[in-house]
């Protein structure tokens, strides 16, 4: 009798591992969707990787790092499989990936100096402007060629504390900054909100999506499907909001 | 500089650089240990701290940040011993490579190949992934360079040093030794049988010093005795001066004992001469005495008879002159009677006394034996009444007197004159030889001399006796007892 128990629970328990397919969900420092942090890493995408693993038995979401421009390769390289809060129109060679629909927005907005009029966002070009290393922006036409860039007068850093804090020291005249991350940012720091003048203009309105590696063990319809009930019952805009 | 200055400064320049290249082997093997050690630490440190520069440029595909970073490296590294670098992807797709511009044509891999080019490779892990790999070259060159002219330095330095060394410690030398030395030398060339002022100063080496201490002090010696040995030749020539003196007088001595000895040689043969026409006279004269008594002619007898006396007075005087007048060093002594000794004696001086009117007058006792060279003895006694004749020349009361007298163990002989005495200053030097006071011409002054000579070769004593108020002279010989 006791045979046949030890035996039931190890078919239960292989069957069960067995079942569960691995899904690495790749991520990079990218505010709030996700703080890289070498003590404890935070943001939107974990908080979804811990809900989807909570709700459902058959897919097991593991998080991969990567960085902002490695994030292709490590894509193609199999590193990962899908990537959250992701936009076809960031360099992705869309023959190697899916797309799933658009399950969250939000933008990026310029910041300036204080007292700054919104018509001082029209004309960029004569701008001192600090951007991300990686990302690719709306008056760019979200390009990242040399060629692009070097017609501008731009700076590219790691961080988006830092971008917003060169503006508030004069060091540079515009920056690039996440909606949802500047409001996380003034939360914390509400002193800088006096200091610097915020753009009604959005620099790039997101649409974010999920792309997934094409031989995935995840469908785009799956996806699709975990995304819609994601939306649907409201988790994902109850963990949103803990981001705003 | 002379040939041991010369020697000297090669001695001390090859013992200096034969040190000094000890020295930089021990010191160059030290800095190349270090050199190696270094060489180990600089690629340990190097690949340590480009792993973990480049990996978060990497893991963001900084590629301005990447290209800053190894550019760091490959031109900022320490003695420059990083000479190329490439950095791979995890695919080992190199995302860069960079040299030096000596090392431009080549690839990582043809580096690898050269002998003094070690290369190292270090995975870049980041977030728990291996990002890639970066691989560096290290070139020993700038270490054997430096080492190189660190050791061309040291060498040069050791033979400058050893030139440098060798002329000082030669000056030096030369200075307190060698000079000091050739001094020495010259000083002392200088010396010679007559000259030994020769006196060396202070040098400052102490046993120079010492050396010359004791050579001055060896000079002052020298000179001292030379100043003795001066007054010790002077001394010497004045005793040879005596001694040649002496030997003169000597020489003299015995020329006048030939001379004498010539003279009564001589002597003896005109008596021998004499005596036989003498004998011839008086045998004739006693005939012709005879016969004129015969004759009755008393007269004429007497005249004849005057003739045989006169004639046996002549015989007693060439007797005692044969007696006296030979030369009698050869005779041995031996006893003799003193009869006919005094008999001779009286013979040959009684007509010069008597021609002096001076009393002459000899005592003795019957019997008496003299031992002694009996010729010798009467020359002395000749010599002496000959010297008293002399004497008394002006003195107006004139007799000599000679006494024989004998005791227990010693024969006297006493002669005296009427003279009154002899100085103490005269007594003093009278037996000397060549010391007279007689006029020149008169007297040799060996008389007394050749007298006391040959009473001391007889073991007796010849004194003059200046207790008395007269000129005695007394004359001591052992008794020999038959």
């Amino acid at each position: 009798m006791k045979k046949i128990f030890i035996l039931l629970s190890f078919i239960v328990c292989f069957s069960s591992v067995a079942g569960e397919k691995l899904v690495r969900v790749g991520a990079y420092h990218f505010p709030p969707f996700f703080f890289a942090n070498t003590q404890k890493s935070s943001g939107l995408t974990i908080d979804i990787i811990k809900h989807l693993n909570k709700s459902q038995s058959n897919l097991k979401f593991v998080l991969v790092e990567t960085s902002p421009k490695r994030r292709y390769e490590d894509l193609n390289n199999g590193v990962y499989d899908v990537i959250f809060f992701e936009s076809p129109d960031w360099s992705w060679d869309k023959k190697y990936i899916d797309v799933s629909n658009v399950f969250l927005t939000g933008g990026e907005v310029y910041i300036a100096g204080k007292g700054k009029p919104q018509s001082y966002f029209e004309k960029l070009s004569t701008k001192r402007i600090r951007l991300i290393d990686g990302y690719h922006y709306g008056f760019l036409d979200f390009s990242t060629e040399a060629k692009v860039l070097k017609k501008w007068n731009l700076s590219f850093t790691n961080t988006h504390e830092g971008n917003i804090k060169s503006v508030v020291n004069g060091e540079s005249d515009i920056a690039v900054v996440t909606k949802t991350f500047l409001n996380i940012f003034l939360n914390k720091y509400p002193d800088v909100r006096k200091k610097i003048t915020i753009s009604k203009k959005l620099d790039q309105k997101y649409l974010h999506r999920v792309l997934i590696k094409k031989d995935s063990h995840i469908s785009i319809s799956k996806m699709n499907s975990i995304l819609k009930s994601l939306v649907k019952d409201g988790t994902l805009s109850k963990i949103e909001k803990n981001y705003r | 500089m002379n040939k041991a200055s010369t020697l000297s400064a090669i001695t001390i320049f090859f013992s200096v650089l034969l040190g000094w290249l000890i020295i930089a082997n021990t010191t160059i093997n030290f800095f190349d240990a270090h050199h190696d050690k270094q060489f180990e630490n600089i690629k340990e440190s190097t690949m340590s701290t480009s792993s973990q520069a480049i990996r978060l440029p990497l893991w963001n595909y900084d590629n301005v940040y990447i290209e800053q970073i190894l550019d760091s490296i490959l031109f900022k590294s320490f003695e420059d011993v990083v000479v190329a670098i490439s950095l791979e992807n995890n695919k080992n797709k190199e995302l860069s490579y960079r040299s030096v511009d000596r090392f431009k044509e080549h690839t990582f891999s043809s580096l690898s190949s050269l002998s003094y080019i070690e290369t190292l490779s270090r995975n870049i892990e980041f977030k728990g992934r291996t990002l890639g790999r970066i691989r560096i070259a290290f070139s020993k060159e700038p270490l054997l360079k430096e080492l190189s002219e660190f050791s061309s330095k040291f060498l040069i330095f050791g033979v400058m040093m050893a030139i440098v060394l060798s002329f000082f410690i030669t000056y030096i030398m030369r200075s307190l030794l060698t000079k000091p030395l050739a001094e020495i030398a010259n000083e002392a060339s200088q010396i010679h049988l007559d000259f030994f002022n020769v006196k060396l100063k202070r040098y400052k080496l102490k046993e120079l010093n010492e050396l010359s201490a004791s050579f001055n002090k060896a000079m002052k010696e020298i000179s001292q005795r030379g100043v003795e040995l001066g007054q010790q030749n002077i001394h010497l020539e004045k005793l040879v001066e005596e001694r040649t003196s002496e030997l003169d007088k000597q020489r003299m001595n015995n020329f006048e004992g030939s001379r004498l000895a010539s003279l009564g040689q001589m002597a003896a043969g005109v008596a021998h001469e004499v005596n036989n026409p003498l004998t011839i006279i008086r045998s004739h004269s006693q005939k012709l005495s005879n016969e004129l008594e015969e004759f009755n002619q008393p007269k004429l007898q007497e005249r004849a008879q005057k003739i045989v006396k006169t004639v046996d007075r002549i015989s007693s005087i060439i007797h005692g002159m044969r007696a006296f007048s030979r030369d009698g060093r050869a005779d041995n002594k031996k006893n003799f009677p003193i009869e006919p000794f005094v008999l001779n004696l009286k013979s040959l001086c009684e007509n010069m006394v008597k021609s002096k009117d001076i009393f002459f007058d000899v005592q003795f006792e019957k019997g008496i034996q003299i031992f002694g060279n009996e010729t010798q003895l009467g020359q002395i006694l000749i010599n002496l009444i000959n010297n008293s004749i002399d004497a008394l020349e002006h003195v107006e009361e004139k007799w000599i007197t000679i006494s024989f007298s004998q005791a227990e163990k010693l024969t006297s002989i006493r002669i005296k004159d009427s003279g009154r005495g002899i100085p103490e200053v005269v007594r003093k030097k009278i037996m000397e030889p060549f010391y007279t006071t007689k006029e020149i011409n008169k007297g040799t002054g060996l008389g007394l001399s050749i007298s006391f000579g040959i009473i001391q070769a007889h073991d007796g004593h010849f004194y003059v006796d200046g207790d008395d108020p007269n000129t005695l002279f007394v004359i001591e010989l052992p008794r020999v007892i038959v």
